[in-house]
């Protein structure tokens, strides 16, 4: 049977009052949601017979309709009390689920026209869909931007180390300092720290340490050695084999780099009883 | 366009079978909401709209207390066929708030009338109600189409 057909065969009709077999109730359910002219014609018969119904009677007044709301609420907690406890553990979470769907259906049946209703509950589905989807789409731009920011910041570093004019710096321990020792072919291979540094924009980078861990009150404090006076180029942390590798403040015309031991947050001038690196260029 | 409310109409369909007994009849869609508000699960679109489902609940709901003894005991069992009349009779004392809805009663015909609240209001399918109206099927299908034709004429033009 055609959708035309079915129009006319006043199956529908039957239909909204819910009197056809279940077969029929499913079949004509299932090609409504395929067949826009036909969910049509079922709307309009249930707006007409809506309409009718609704001009049989006295309407009811907000305030009975809130009234209403209350008492249902009331009997249909004193029903949920007398279910058996069990019952209620096992489905706690999809009665609650289903309560709250039922809220706006009931409201929506007091308050709202049909349609209304009907948009109610989808918005319900939607807006959580929505919801989950704005979620992890803010997840995925911050994501983004903390690989944009990594991303920068090795390129950062790269284009310092390809520079031709960049030299590298190996910085070594200095003797009998309390903090680094020096390379012992048998044992280890001493403490060092590689640097680079560009003498054209006196940027620093430091791409590789080894060096012992500090206590939380102190840090590592980088000098550069101009005119032979030491000039500071920064703390940096050094912690589980990990560095800090960019430098804030710049340094130019340097002919070497020393590190010194300092109360954290570093000090004006060098600790020369803590000095424990030192790189000549 | 007038005013669409599920539950005004549902509240005069309960209405209409139970003889017009308004309080019975707010009574028994409160109730028939809370087996809503309790069954909602069991509602399946696959089955057919919302108005339907709801349309069902309150319906048998409304039928079962005419069938109970308090019913019988309060007012006088009407049967199916002093529904039209009675319904006629009745229509001059609802204080139908606007012309509109005053025109919207009148727009069907008795014999529309009583095919309409056969298959809405007592759900019978149009095989049941041609039996009940002792009428060939052909023409409660012709007469139930052309009703709902006429209401939705006039929806439209309004």
């Amino acid at each position: 049977m055609n959708v035309r057909d079915l129009i006319s065969s006043g199956k529908l009709e039957e239909y909204v009052a819910g009197v056809l077999p279940e077969q029929e109730m499913k079949e004509i359910s299932a090609l409504a949601l395929i067949e826009p002219e036909l969910a049509e014609e079922i709307r309009r018969i249930e707006t007409a017979v809506v309409e009718y119904y609704t001009a049989q009677n006295e309407k009811m007044s907000e305030f009975e309709m809130e009234k209403n709301v209350e008492a249902i609420f009331a009997r249909s907690n004193f029903i949920a009390q007398k279910t058996p406890v069990v019952n209620l553990v096992e489905k706690k979470n999809v009665v609650r689920i289903d309560r709250w769907l039922a809220a706006a259906v009931i409201a929506g049946l007091l308050l709202t026209s049909a349609t209304a209703i009907l948009t109610l509950i989808q918005n319900n589905r939607m807006s959580k869909e929505i919801a989950d989807i704005k979620a992890k789409q803010e997840a995925l731009i911050s994501e983004n931007k903390s690989y944009q920011d990594s991303a920068n910041l090795y390129q950062q570093r790269f284009e310092i180390v390809k520079d031709i004019l960049a030299k590298r710096v190996e910085l070594s321990a200095v003797d009998k300092n309390p903090f680094t020792q020096t390379a012992n072919t048998i044992t280890k291979p001493g403490n060092f720290i590689l640097l680079y540094w560009q003498p054209n924009t006196k940027k620093i980078l430091m791409v590789s340490a080894n060096l012992p861990d500090l206590s939380p009150e102190q840090q590592y404090q980088l000098w550069g050695m101009v005119d032979g006076k030491p000039v500071d180029a920064g703390v940096f942390e050094y912690r589980n084999n990990q560095v800090s590798m960019g430098f804030q403040k710049d340094i130019s015309n340097a002919s070497a780099f020393a590190v010194t031991v300092e109360p954290r947050g570093g000090s004006k001038e060098p600790t020369i009883s803590n000095l424990c690196m030192m790189g000549k260029l | 366009m007038l005013y669409s409310n599920y539950s005004n109409a549902l509240l005069g369909i309960i209405r209409k079978i139970v003889n017009d007994d308004l309080e019975l009849a707010k009574d028994i869609l409160q109730e028939a909401m809370v087996k809503i508000w309790n069954n909602v699960n069991g509602y399946e679109s696959s089955k057919g709209t919302l108005f339907t489902w709801m349309l069902n609940i309150c319906r048998n709901l409304a039928i079962d207390r005419t069938r109970s003894r308090d019913f019988k005991n309060q007012s006088k069992n009407i049967s199916f066929n002093d529904q039209g009349t009675e319904v006629d009779e009745m229509t001059d004392e609802f204080k139908a708030d606007t012309i509109g809805v005053k025109k919207l009663l009148n727009v069907l015909s008795p014999e529309q009338k009583q095919v309409v609240d056969a298959v809405y209001m007592l759900g019978y399918t149009h095989s049941e109600a041609a039996a009940r109206l002792k009428l060939p099927v052909g023409t409660v299908k012709t007469r139930l189409r052309s009703a709902i034709m006429e209401l939705r004429k006039y929806i439209k033009s309004n």
